[in-house]
């Protein structure tokens, strides 16, 4: 009997094979290589690293799990949130608490229902990683008002290094509420770590403004990163049909949706008046005619691998590649395009602690870029 | 207990997953870099694939309609469910279908024509629709 469960225990985990190579590519004298981490799940929405070997992923039908990226076997969290999965809403971004080690905390957001409406929402709960567990989760931000449509719920999450919390809200299909300061859609919001409001935050003292206001005239916001670098935040987010942008974001700035954009309506026409610029509104950093409708943002500082560096890497949902493009001048200079031939819609990239590149996709594959050894 | 050891099996050793060779998307872009990519995935024929409903999802839509057209937004029609996918299908006059008529005249995907990327695509699509668009 033993020697039946042992087989059956060591089929089952080959269910998550083995790291496999996928492709390859060469940029000048260095040579790199894609591998497929695991396969079988459905979208893989978002994922964090714990250390080199041990990070967590979000699957978008309401499911948390544990990667081990040396070996590719994949446990399910118990007592995941619970979520409201529908049409592109459903479990989205994750992250660690800064701290971990000292507070081990997991936020998650994720698409709430709220009566017969749903809304984005931001919650955390303390994980167990030794019983593979979460406690209670906690609901940190409800976003408001909730809205009867399925899409553009954002949303992404990204720490400073002053223990603050940023995350972005879409504008729920409902573009004049990006420009308004009493709806927390088209938003980037910033909440102290545990959810309350920082007494800095611009619009505290406004009446009749959504207080957690960081920036605003947002469309779907699903990238955001923090460069620890230059303590600067860049947010990605999708434009219309055309028109997805890089912005770096600002207190109290209006990034234009739908004021002005460089895209324009499914329908070929205008959005508004057809504005790309105006007085008292921001500009993007980088933006991309036709879309290639970015679900991800990483500003890739480290060393371990220099094609990458100082460059922001985003995962595109349309084209179906990884965009690399530098990050001092990427309004003008040219991209570059990797992973096409996968042919995979990705949607979260991220540098491991030592520097290699992972990515998720909507087909629930987990790969990993690293450089050949020469 | 042979026969659960059987199953486990057989579940182990289902096909590999299947995979499509595929134009890459091109768009106006400067590439920074001249990149030379060699794919180590398997490879199959289109041609020998069964005309159903599944394979047109995942060798058509799913690479060129998903991030709209999967599960979206109510007022599109959601390509990833058969009975959503059937009101756009005439069964009676497939090629005059809102389907066929809306990627042959290449109004969608909005950035590019799916017969210049992938003909093949499309050749499997009109051959679905002409035996009457089979779940």
């Amino acid at each position: 009997m033993k020697i039946y469960i042992l087989i059956a225990l060591s089929l089952l985990s080959q269910a998550f094979a083995a790291p496999t190579a996928v492709s390859k590519f060469k940029v000048e004298n260095d040579s790199f290589v894609i591998e497929k981490i695991t396969d079988g799940l459905a979208t893989i929405w978002a994922i964090e690293f714990f250390s080199e070997t041990k990070a967590i992923f979000t699957e978008k039908s309401g499911q948390l799990y544990l990667l081990d990226t040396e070996s590719g076997v994949v446990r399910t969290l118990k007592n995941p949130p619970v979520v409201y999965d529908s049409g592109q809403g459903g479990l989205l971004d994750v992250a660690i608490h800064p701290n971990f080690s000292k507070e081990p905390y997991i936020y998650v957001t994720y698409s709430k229902k709220v009566g017969s409406l749903q809304t984005t929402a931001l919650a955390r709960s303390r994980v167990n990683l030794q019983d593979e567990s979460f406690e209670k989760w906690e609901d940190l931000l409800i976003a408001r008002p909730a809205q009867s449509t399925a899409h553009h719920y954002g949303s992404r999450i990204a720490f400073d290094n002053k223990d603050h919390l940023f995350f972005t809200v879409g504008e729920r299909g409902q573009a004049p509420l990006a420009q308004s300061l009493k709806a927390h859609m088209g938003k980037v919001l910033r909440l102290n770590l545990d959810g309350t409001i920082p007494s800095d935050n611009p619009y505290v003292a406004t009446a009749g403004a959504m207080k957690e206001i960081w920036s605003y005239g947002h469309r779907n916001p699903q990238g955001i990163d923090f460069d620890f670098k230059t303590n600067t935040l860049y947010v990605s987010e999708h434009g219309p049909m055309g028109g997805d942008e890089i912005n770096l974001i600002d207190k109290t700035k209006n990034y234009g949706w739908p004021e002005i954009t460089y895209g324009r309506e499914y329908s070929g026409g205008p959005v508004g008046r057809g504005e790309s610029e105006r007085e008292g509104m921001e500009q993007p950093i980088k933006y991309y005619v036709p879309s290639i409708a970015p679900n991800s943002l990483l500003v890739y500082r480290s060393n371990k691998m220099k094609f990458f560096k100082d460059r922001f890497l985003l995962g595109a949902l349309a084209l179906q590649h990884l965009n690399v493009i530098d990050i001092k001048n990427c309004k003008t200079a040219c991209e570059d395009r990797l992973a096409l031939d996968l042919n995979e819609r990705i949607r979260d990239v991220k540098a491991s602690p030592e520097g290699l590149v992972y990515f998720t996709t909507d087909s629930g594959r987990i790969y990993r870029i690293k450089e050949q050894t020469k | 207990m042979r026969i659960l050891l059987l199953l486990i099996l057989a579940a182990c050793t289902q096909a590999p997953p299947v995979y499509v060779s595929r134009i890459p998307a091109q768009s106006e872009y400067m590439a920074c870099h001249d990149i030379q990519t060699e794919l180590l995935i398997p490879q199959i024929d289109i041609s020998g694939l069964e005309k159903n409903y599944q394979n047109v999802k995942e060798v058509v839509f799913k690479n060129n309609c998903a991030s709209c057209h999967f599960g979206s937004d109510s007022y599109l029609p959601h390509l990833d469910d058969y009975n959503s996918l059937m009101t756009v299908v005439n069964v009676n006059d497939p090629l005059e279908s809102k389907l066929w008529l809306t990627l042959s005249e290449g109004k969608m995907p909005p950035s590019y024509t799916l017969d210049s990327r992938e003909p093949e695509a499309m050749a499997f699509l009109k051959a679905w629709l002409k035996e009457g668009a089979p779940l």
